[in-house]
């Protein structure tokens, strides 16, 4: 009678595969309400047998009557950090592998070993994420909306506008700047270059200056300023 | 013939997980897939969807 009840249930799972049909109970997991119920140990088997076989009723069966491991082993890790969504997902594809890589002539408990694939996929994505702490994932979600859909990371990540011009702006004004520097004397284009390191050294100070060439900070600072008009000048020619 | 929600196309050959239709090449896809490689957030954030009840049209 039993096995009669589970290729009912079977041939309903069939149905469903080749119409298209959702499972007629609402169960929401991570939720109060219960899940699908788990199989009896002879339903568990019956299917299990069917496997090799590549029958995907007897797939769909396994996976759905187990979630219910799934969402209490993730519970396990709820203080990781970790969102209780992400590891009940975590966690079903570590049944999906358990349901694939079961071998029933090995004689072991699929609970037990659904158990430790499950579990041995979280502690992986732990592991990873412990790795990865301070980088965070372009798919990562930011926030869920009433729809469902998700605003991932990648979804408001954009570049600067002048991302390309940018470049090849600054090499332009470079050399612009070197040639209206090649229209001043030697010494005020000097002053330029240690005040602004223009040939690759640090930045001087007024002082710092003023003390190199031996002459007061007031005086650098009035040539200074006369040096910039005048390269300003000689900038607006060459535009 | 199925929308899969993990590829978004419509497939022939898959088998429902809870309320999401995953094809057999997704399937095999997120089998190989570790949670070392870049690709496993997408299967994460997919399979979040496996929980939610399709409205009724």
């Amino acid at each position: 009678m039993k096995k009669l009840w589970l290729e009912l249930r079977l041939f309903y799972y069939r149905l469903r595969i080749k119409l298209g049909l959702k499972p007629k109970e609402v169960y929401y997991i991570g939720g109060s309400s219960a899940l699908p119920p788990p199989l009896t140990r002879e339903e568990e088997y019956q299917l299990l047998i069917k496997l090799p076989n590549g029958d995907k009723a007897a797939k769909a069966m396994l996976i759905e009557r187990n979630l219910r491991l799934v969402v209490y082993i993730a519970r396990k890790f709820e203080n990781t950090r970790i969102n209780i969504e992400d590891l009940i997902s975590i966690g079903t594809i570590g049944l999906i592998k358990a349901i694939n890589t079961f071998n029933i002539e090995k004689k072991i408990k699929l609970a037990t070993y659904a158990s430790r694939c499950i579990e041995n996929e979280i502690l992986m994505y732990l592991r990873k994420t412990n790795k990865l702490k301070s980088e965070v994932s372009f798919d990562e979600p930011l926030n869920i909306d009433w729809d469902g859909n998700e605003l991932l990371l990648s979804d408001i990540l954009g570049t600067d506008e002048d991302l390309i011009e940018r470049d090849i702006e600054a090499s332009v004004d470079k050399k612009l700047l070197h040639k209206a520097l090649d229209q001043l004397s030697g010494r005020e284009k000097q002053i330029m270059e240690l005040r602004f390191g223009l040939v690759g050294q640090e930045k001087l100070t007024q002082k710092d200056v003023a003390d190199l060439l031996g002459i007061s900070q007031s005086y650098i600072s009035r040539l200074e300023n006369k040096i910039i008009r005048r390269l300003q000048k000689e900038f607006e020619k060459m535009i | 013939m199925h929308y899969c929600h993990i590829c978004e196309t419509n497939q022939s050959e898959g088998m429902f997980i809870y309320y999401l239709y995953v094809c057999d090449q997704c399937q095999a896809k997120m089998i190989a897939t570790d949670p070392e490689d870049p690709g496993y957030r997408f299967f994460i954030n997919k399979l979040r969807r496996m929980r939610e009840q399709p409205l009724k049209s």
